[in-house]
């Protein structure tokens, strides 16, 4: 494979890493009840 | 304002694509194919993966305790009877794609596999990897995206936008704002690139069919932008006034074609033959389904590395990027419904449809290629677009029944434009149920434009690599999607 082609390879996957362990942290990380509805904070309240 | 910007940038990225196109038909299909090609090299096997976890999460969410969840209130009833609903799943999954591609393809891959191994392994490796094209990746990345709009929409009151579960999930901040805008944008290029393709395959169907009935030859471009033109006309109507229930119908009509053509040529063509293959390609699809979702053809030749782009990768993105306006179909349809019933039915009926399809009008091309001197095989390496018409010549009734497979690709085009016209409208307003006439209407132009284009190329190979270009981002939307939905599910199960 020519340097070059092999750097742009390497440079496409490596977003593609980065992309897969964005996903990973945004699902794991703790979200704030800000946003949830209404209907869903009294269902958390009990 | 935001709305409105969406608006004109998403209007102004596809005009330019659609001029150049129009302009330089032919830069624009080597710059998309040279970049998809790049593409498909270096990211092949995140597509592949991509397709599988999508697959192996809607299985999971099937049979998971999420399942029981209803897509809306808790004492919202499903607004269709089951057999509609599957039906109507059939209307969406059935297009021209099917009628187009339903001999063509099998007989395309079984010429290459051929080259590798016996005949007889090869009819059987090429039907196996169309099923595989048509099967349960294609469904469960329209179900996914369909399961996401569903429950959003109808259990958490969000609008109908690809951005709505970003934001409900991670918050109004300003990354989610940037995120959202990008993936509304992304998923209406998708949608109007992806019918434009669609539009064009169509249109060379319709042509070769009106070919083979009144027996004339290389008609050339002429009759395609004829059949284009009278195409325009008839969506245009549907877009001026509210013809919703009069699409239904004419949707219902193209599919009750198509499973009339089925039928016939299941009972005109040898039947024996044809059940033993659909037999044989459920046995073979049932346990190879899994593990050839991981298969990227590593250790093969580049011939068969480009093969694999031109096809399975080529086919994974098509999905995705019909996925949002597929999507909001099935949503549409599937209130009241829980994740279970949802997941299940839109994954397996319209997937063992297509196995019947496949089986049958493939099954009719190996016939014609293996156990007759038909010149099948020259067909369809020389114009696939005469495949469906040619082995309709073999059988009793062909006038008839060529006449009802251009009625029903016109129609089914007809019925994509006018729907995908109204989606991409409602996507461009910020998630309006009844968007304003002129913005269908200018929709409608542009995925005409589009379509021209596509027609231009006068190449299915051309259609393919621009229809993948506009939908290759899109992977990375539906993976965020999902994310959204698994944790709005964690979320609520707590």
């Amino acid at each position: 494979m020519p340097f070059w082609e092999n750097i742009i390879d390497t440079v496409l996957n490596i977003t593609v890493f980065l992309f897969i362990g964005v996903l990973i942290w945004l699902y794991l990380r703790k979200e704030s009840d800000g946003h949830a509805t209404d209907e869903e904070k009294k269902h958390r309240q009990g | 304002m935001f709305k409105n910007t969406l608006l004109i940038v998403a209007l102004a990225l596809t005009s330019v694509i659609a001029v150049w196109g129009i302009v330089d038909t032919a830069g624009l299909a080597n710059f998309a194919s040279t970049l998809v090609k790049a593409m498909f090299k270096s990211r092949g096997w995140f597509i592949m993966l991509t397709a599988s976890v999508i697959l192996i999460v809607s299985i999971w969410l099937a049979f998971s305790p999420y399942g029981k969840i209803k897509l809306g209130k808790d004492d919202d009833v499903p607004e269709f009877s089951t057999v509609s609903w599957l039906t109507m799943l059939f209307a969406a999954g059935m297009g021209v794609g099917l009628l187009y591609w339903g001999a063509a393809e099998p007989i395309t891959h079984f010429l290459l596999a051929r080259e590798y191994t016996s005949e007889q392994e090869a009819a059987a490796l090429a039907r196996f990897v169309t099923n595989f094209h048509w099967g349960l990746h294609a469904w469960a990345i329209y179900a996914v995206t369909g399961l996401v709009i569903a429950y959003f929409g109808f259990r958490k009151g969000c609008p109908t936008l690809i951005s709505a579960p970003i934001q409900h999930v991670f918050g109004r901040v300003v990354w989610t704002r940037i995120v959202g805008w990008l993936s509304d944008l992304l998923a209406i290029v998708a949608i109007a690139i992806g019918l434009g393709g669609s539009v064009a395959m169509g249109v060379f169907q319709v042509q070769s069919g009106v070919e083979s009935l009144f027996d004339v030859q290389n008609t050339g471009l002429w009759l395609a932008v004829v059949i284009f033109v009278v195409l325009c006309v008839c969506y245009i109507l549907p877009l001026m006034v509210d013809l919703s229930k009069g699409m239904a119908v004419l949707s219902n009509t193209a599919m009750a074609i198509a499973g009339l053509l089925m039928a016939f040529v299941l009972l005109a063509g040898p039947t024996h033959y044809l059940m033993g293959g659909i037999v044989e390609a459920i046995g073979e699809y049932v346990t190879r389904v899994l593990p050839h979702g991981f298969n990227t053809y590593t250790f093969f030749d580049e011939r068969v590395g480009d093969w694999f782009g031109s096809w399975t990768l080529t086919y994974m993105v098509w999905w995705l990027a019909w996925a949002p306006f597929v999507g909001v179909f099935i949503a549409r349809i599937s209130k009241g419904r829980t994740i279970r019933e949802f997941m299940l039915g839109v994954i397996l009926v319209p997937t063992t449809f297509s196995i019947f399809w496949f089986g049958i009008f493939g099954g009719m091309g190996f016939f014609e290629a293996l156990r007759t001197d038909t010149p099948i095989v020259e067909v369809v390496k020389t114009n696939a677009n005469e495949t469906t018409f040619f082995l309709l010549d073999t059988l009793p009734l062909s006038f008839l029944t060529t006449v009802a497979t251009i009625v029903a690709a016109f129609l089914f085009i007809v019925t994509s434009v006018v729907s995908a016209a109204f989606v991409l409208a409602m996507f461009s307003t910020g998630g309006d149920l009844n968007p304003k006439v002129r913005v269908k209407l200018v929709w409608g132009v542009i995925l005409g434009a589009l379509g021209l284009v596509m027609i231009l190329s006068n190449s299915i190979d051309a259609v393919k690599s621009i229809i993948a270009l506009g939908a290759l981002p899109f992977v990375y939307i539906v993976l965020l999607l999902m994310v959204c939905l698994l944790k709005a599910l964690k979320t609520e199960a707590r």
